[in-house]
């Protein structure tokens, strides 16, 4: 597929606000879904479905797979990202689907993929047992990530659940040209996926996934996530992704070290992955201080780190909007006694004390926070109901306190720093078993 | 005298550019005096002149803000139907009565110069209704003061009362009083569509004049200011010169009023009204980039000499150009959430 005839008619996507009557298209396409998808994704094995992924996944991790390189531009158009940022998002994302990491990760949550695929032998039942994956998913595409989409269908594949699609008026591009690419080793798949666009107020089109569907998996910001609940979560099984925050915990003598410089990379490569975008992405560094001023050193060095990272991985082209909502940041975090330092076309945001510990505005805007106590300043973060990913550099006398503390307070991944655009497949994504929460079980005791 | 007595006399009698300056520099040495953090974030500033106060962002007062210790006796809220914090702004005792004089003065300088004495109608809840919204406030304030008569309201909880609304024109008409109606922008979009769709309209006696804020902001009607104009003139018989829009903020004490002048020459700001400075606030626009006045589009600071409780200067959030005569408002930016009074009827 050439670039210049890559629009979203030749990718087949169907705009919904341009047929005469969405909802009945929508029902009959459901149907549709629902009367051929399922049996074509049974006949297959799990582990097939696992092989083939790794495989068509392989493909667009080659820089030049003619998929990839029809949409890179176009996501680059469409959401303002860099072109280094949105191919290694791509690297970053597609290495994560081996079939390994696949299976590994059925494994996890229902214990033997082969469930699956007919009745298994369930020792801890003394008898058999069955899964089955929805009959009909909803998907729900936010634009934020690139590459993003392929984790929703790829989880509906493994569990053999036919899916409809509602793309992201932002970047509709991506998960066309994914499904399209799917045909590689799925031959027939359009007849188990299909992908649309609509605005959620499309009247009567979220009550016909309620009828339809048995599980959706949003993927949206808070506005949008309570907006669908009402309609979607009393009829259906929903899997929400909404927003979280990103956190990272640097001890002082990890900053008063030789290895600063190493760490301030490290940190910087995770504030540049995915443009600070991604729900496991860093917003606020919480760092221990003490007489060596342990802050102001680190926040030169992150700020070194982040203008080289820069140079590998340029920043978003910003909107006026986005430049007035980081003006304003800035004369806040002055005003607070702080101050902001200037790295390349990102700002480390030094804050005075626990107060200014608020989440930023993205686009690479960081904040860093002096405390005199890790564990008690992590208590007193205001952004506690949506923390997510946890970066933790810190001595080992405190780690597994800081780890118990973190648990308590909800976060679902504590990794190093360095280490937070790189979840596992496996990872419980908000905490949740993402596909075991989906299926429902048969258990034979005879 | 103290500050706030003089402010108030000010804004009842301004004198030249001198005065407002150096009344300027006194608010802001009070200011600092009473805001330690306020006084720390100028600490390198030469204050000489109004233009020359620094400024502090308005989102601080979605958060807790920076204020005198005075006991405060009112607070407004930002609508916050948006779903983020609201905004919220405390006033003390001298607070408030500048805030007043400001209200009033502004009114009488920009919608009844002539004197009139008109019969308010008000296309908002009472102030029993709503007892923490700025515009309601406001529009009540001026009503009491310049209305002939107590003001009626026709908001009740949360619906417009069309046919009162109607009913009430129509006796203005057959007792030759002219009438001031006033409200949310939003709420203007309603009337007007409930008339249109009925083919209501009547000719309201000389005189009469209309007063609307909040804009639209990303709302789910969507009036240019010209459109909204021409109706007004076609349903009410109010003439577009005695339109008034009012650019308002929680955050500020003042009202920026429309000049009359409707820029047609650029193709950036398509029809924008210019909105005028009383002699008591300044309004300049920053460049996001370089954080300097500029000529061009950018951040409209104002600075609001009756703002007393907390920093009379404030960034917006808000996109503007500075134009022969005054400043238009270009739009709210989104990298903060939608917010203003106008919601109140969304």
């Amino acid at each position: 597929m050439s670039f210049n005839t890559l629009n979203t008619k030749t990718l087949g996507l169907t705009n919904l606000h341009e047929v005469s009557e969405p909802t009945k298209i929508l029902n009959e396409g459901c149907i549709r879904l629902l009367r051929y998808g399922g049996p074509m994704l049974r006949k297959l094995t799990v582990s097939e479905i696992a092989h083939r992924i790794e495989k068509i996944c392989n493909m667009w991790l080659d820089p030049n797979f003619h998929y990839r390189r029809a949409v890179v531009e176009r996501i680059v158009e469409e959401t303002g990202m860099s072109s280094p940022v949105v191919e290694h998002g791509l690297d970053i994302e597609m290495s994560n689907y081996t079939s390994d990491s696949l299976l590994n990760t059925l494994k996890s949550e229902i214990g033997n993929p082969k469930f699956l695929d007919g009745f298994q032998a369930n020792s801890f039942i003394k008898g058999l047992s069955r899964v089955y994956g929805p009959k009909l998913t909803a998907y729900w595409f936010s634009s934020t990530i690139p590459a993003l989409p392929a984790l929703s269908m790829i989880r509906g594949l493994l569990l053999k659940s036919p899916a409809i699609g509602r793309i992201s008026q932002r970047e509709q591009f991506f998960a066309p040209a994914f499904l399209l690419s799917l045909k590689e080793v799925f031959p027939d798949i359009e007849q188990a996926i299909w992908l649309t666009t609509w605005s959620p107020e499309l009247f009567g089109c979220l009550e016909v996934l309620a009828k339809r569907c048995d599980a959706a998996i949003i993927y949206g910001s808070k506005k949008t996530c309570t907006f669908m609940r009402p309609k979607l979560a009393p009829f259906l099984k929903m899997v929400e992704h909404g927003h979280r925050i990103g956190l990272t915990l640097i001890g002082s003598d990890v900053v008063n070290s030789l290895s600063l410089p190493s760490l301030a990379e490290s940190c910087a490569y995770d504030i540049t992955t995915f443009d600070q975008r991604a729900c496991i992405s860093p917003q606020v560094y919480l760092v221990e201080n003490n007489e060596d001023a342990s802050t102001d050193n680190f926040a030169k060095a992150l700020a070194n780190s982040l203008q080289i990272m820069e140079s590998r991985y340029p920043a978003s082209t910003r909107s006026i909007d986005e430049k007035v909502a980081i003006f304003l940041a800035k004369k806040e975090v002055e005003l607070r006694g702080g101050y902001a330092l200037q790295a390349g076309s990102c700002w480390v945001l030094v804050e005075k004390n626990i107060n200014g510990a608020l989440p930023t505005i993205g686009h690479r805007v960081i904040r860093i926070v002096p405390v005199d106590d890790l564990e008690i300043a992590l208590k007193e973060l205001p952004f506690l109901d949506n923390l997510q990913n946890v970066a933790l550099n810190v001595r080992p006398e405190i780690q597994n306190s800081l780890m118990e503390t973190l648990a308590e307070l909800g976060a679902s991944r504590i990794c190093r720093a360095g280490k937070m655009p790189y979840p596992t497949m496996t990872w419980h994504h908000d905490g949740m078993a993402c596909l075991g929460q989906l299926v429902r079980w048969l258990d034979v005791e005879i | 005298m103290s500050i706030v007595e003089d402010l108030i006399a000010f804004i009842q009698k301004p004198g030249n550019v001198l005065q407002r300056d150096e009344l300027a520099v006194r608010l802001f040495h009070d200011q600092c005096d009473a805001i330690q953090e306020y006084a720390h974030y100028t600490k390198d500033c030469k204050v000489q002149c109004i233009a020359d106060i620094p400024a502090v962002p308005e989102t601080l007062y979605k958060g807790r803000g920076l204020y005198r210790s005075e006991k405060t006796i009112k607070t407004f809220y930002s609508s916050g139907t948006s779903g983020g914090p609201r905004t919220a702004i405390e006033l003390s005792e001298p607070g408030l009565a500048l805030m007043n004089s400001a209200i009033i003065e502004g009114a009488r300088r920009n919608l009844f110069a002539d004197g009139q004495q008109t019969r308010f109608l008000l296309l908002t809840p009472s102030t029993k209704e709503s007892t923490d919204v700025i515009m309601v406030y406001g529009m009540d304030l001026i009503a009491r003061y310049f209305g002939s008569e107590p003001p009626r309201f026709y908001i009740l909880n949360g619906k417009i009362d069309f046919e009162g609304l109607t009913y009430a024109f129509e006796r203005a008409v057959s007792d030759k009083v002219p009438v001031t109606l006033a409200g949310g922008s939003f709420a203007f979009a309603h009337f007007i569509e409930y008339c249109q769709e009925r083919g209501w309209c009547t000719n309201l006696p000389f005189g009469s004049r209309s007063l609307d804020a909040g804009g639209f902001k990303g709302l789910s009607r969507v009036i240019c200011p010209n459109k909204l104009q021409n109706s007004v003139v076609k349903i009410l018989g109010i003439p577009k010169d005695k339109q008034i829009n009012l650019l308002g903020m929680t955050e500020l004490a003042s009202q920026f009023y429309n000049s009359g002048k409707v820029m047609n020459d650029r193709d950036d700001l398509d029809d924008c009204h210019v909105k005028i400075n009383d002699p008591w606030n300044y309004t300049t626009v920053i460049d996001p980039d370089t954080e300097s006045k500029c000529k061009s589009i950018g951040i409209l600071m104002h600075v609001d000499l009756a703002i007393y409780d907390r920093p009379c200067a404030v960034f917006t959030a808000d996109l503007g150009v500075l134009v022969n005569g005054g400043f238009c408002f270009v739009k709210r930016t989104s990298g903060y959430q939608n917010r203003g009074c106008s919601l109140i009827q969304e």
